[in-house]
């Protein structure tokens, strides 16, 4: 895959040939861009130095970019069999890396559900009764019922015949 | 210590019925993450598949509605919820009939691990 | 003899209930044009058509090579500031939009409603 920070003119078609979202958005060639299927999320915009209308040129460009829907490319054909498998390699170093880094062998348990400031507390307290089980099966029955019979009602024929020869 | 973090996604898994896998992936559905169950349709979890939620998020992002947050999709026997967690997506894989409001309830309970795995992507 | 949509008879329909927070329903063909809508005039309407569309044949295509075959029934698509829910009813789509704070399982059951109802006057249509 080519690099767009290269400043070959003549490889710039190639490059955009295949954009992926590291492509840079601010290449200074407006027709270029147009096929772009910029992701969304933050985009990282070059230092520009060369003053205001340059600024507001890339501006407008990465407007363009972000705003052309491009609906051809169904899935990411950009990168290679290859180099997926050599990221999820380096990934799973990484994780290791950043688990290992995170220190103190971590146990991760499962959040206690919201409100429950202290479980001994409500482990403590008695069960609920069973009048109030009973209550919340059937309410919750009787709700996934009304649900079911949502359907609209018929008032007029939405299909009527025309042209008869 | 990979392992742990496995074993906590399965422990997760194993909350809400119906649901085979989880996995966590960069936006372009290279994997960082994931655990399947025995019933978890092996395609699903190759970037093919989990590539396809990061081209959508970002073209439903379009739709003058906001950036995209989550896609469900109903199959005739999976359902899929995906979420877009900036920079990674997270995928739940489960039986159609499983409770769809579970499975995006457990996107706060890895909020944690989230926090971790971001880091791997920053180092990219 | 052919056979036609009354059109206010099928915007009437997906007019229905506006009070309900669904801002918009729309019907595409397949190729993601826009056969017909309801709701706020709205210049986007058009093209998150076409984006649904987009979305719901690539959803669609995918989970036929990868999950077993399967034939796609309903997306729900939620962003910042809206929800929407997509549907095949004959050949065409069915798409609605809903305010963000719509829940999933209001916006799938009325989704489900609607293609029940439209299935078979489209139907009638599609095949004349």
């Amino acid at each position: 895959m080519g690099c767009c920070f290269s400043s070959d003119e003549d490889k710039v078609e190639t490059n955009i040939q295949n954009p992926n979202e590291r492509t840079p958005l601010l290449y200074p060639q407006p027709g270029e861009q147009q096929n772009q299927g910029g992701r969304s999320g933050p985009i990282y915009s070059q230092q520009n130095q060369t003053g205001d209308e340059q600024s507001e040129f890339t501006r407008i460009l990465r407007q363009t970019a972000i705003n052309v829907i491009d609906v051809t490319s169904t899935e990411s054909h950009n990168i290679e069999q290859g180099d997926m498998q050599d990221r999820a390699t380096q990934y799973s170093n990484r994780l290791n890396m950043v688990l290992q880094g995170s220190g103190k062998s971590r146990v991760y348990r499962p959040n206690l559900p919201t409100g429950i400031t202290s479980p001994q507390m409500t482990l403590a307290a008695a069960p609920i009764s069973i009048s109030d089980v009973q209550l919340i099966t059937s309410v919750s029955e009787k709700l996934a019922n009304a649900a079911r019979e949502i359907k609209i009602q018929h008032k007029e024929s939405l299909v009527v015949t025309f042209g008869v020869p | 210590m990979t392992e742990e973090l496995k074993t906590y996604l399965l422990k997760l898994m194993g909350t809400v019925e119906g649901l085979h896998a989880i996995a966590i992936t960069d936006r372009d559905g290279v994997v960082i993450v994931k655990v399947t169950g025995q019933m978890a349709p092996d395609p699903a979890l190759r970037p093919p598949f989990l590539s396809v939620f990061g081209v959508m998020a970002e073209q439903a992002s379009k739709m003058g509605i906001g950036s995209n947050k989550r896609i469900i999709n109903y199959y005739s026997t999976y359902q899929t919820v995906q979420v877009n967690h900036h920079p990674l997506l997270l995928h739940f894989i489960a039986d159609k009939n499983a409770n769809t409001g579970l499975i995006l309830e457990l996107e706060n309970e890895l909020a944690d691990v989230l926090k971790e795995i971001n880091k791997v992507v920053g180092m990219m | 003899m052919s056979l036609m949509c009354t059109s206010s008879g099928l915007l009437f329909r997906l007019r229905i209930r506006h009070s309900d927070n669904t801002k918009l329903k729309s019907l595409l063909n397949s190729e993601g044009s826009l056969l017909a809508f309801s709701g706020f005039p709205d210049k986007d309407a058009s093209a998150a058509g076409a984006i649904a569309s987009n979305i719901w044949t690539s959803f669609q295509k995918s989970g036929q090579y990868s999950l077993d075959d399967g034939k796609l029934n309903c997306v729900l698509v939620e962003c910042k500031l809206g929800k929407i829910a997509i549907t095949k009813v004959a050949n065409l789509l069915l798409c609605l939009c809903a305010k963000e704070t719509v829940s999933y399982g209001m916006l799938k059951t009325k989704i489900e409603a609607m293609a029940a109802y439209l299935e078979e006057p489209l139907s009638q249509v599609a095949s004349s």
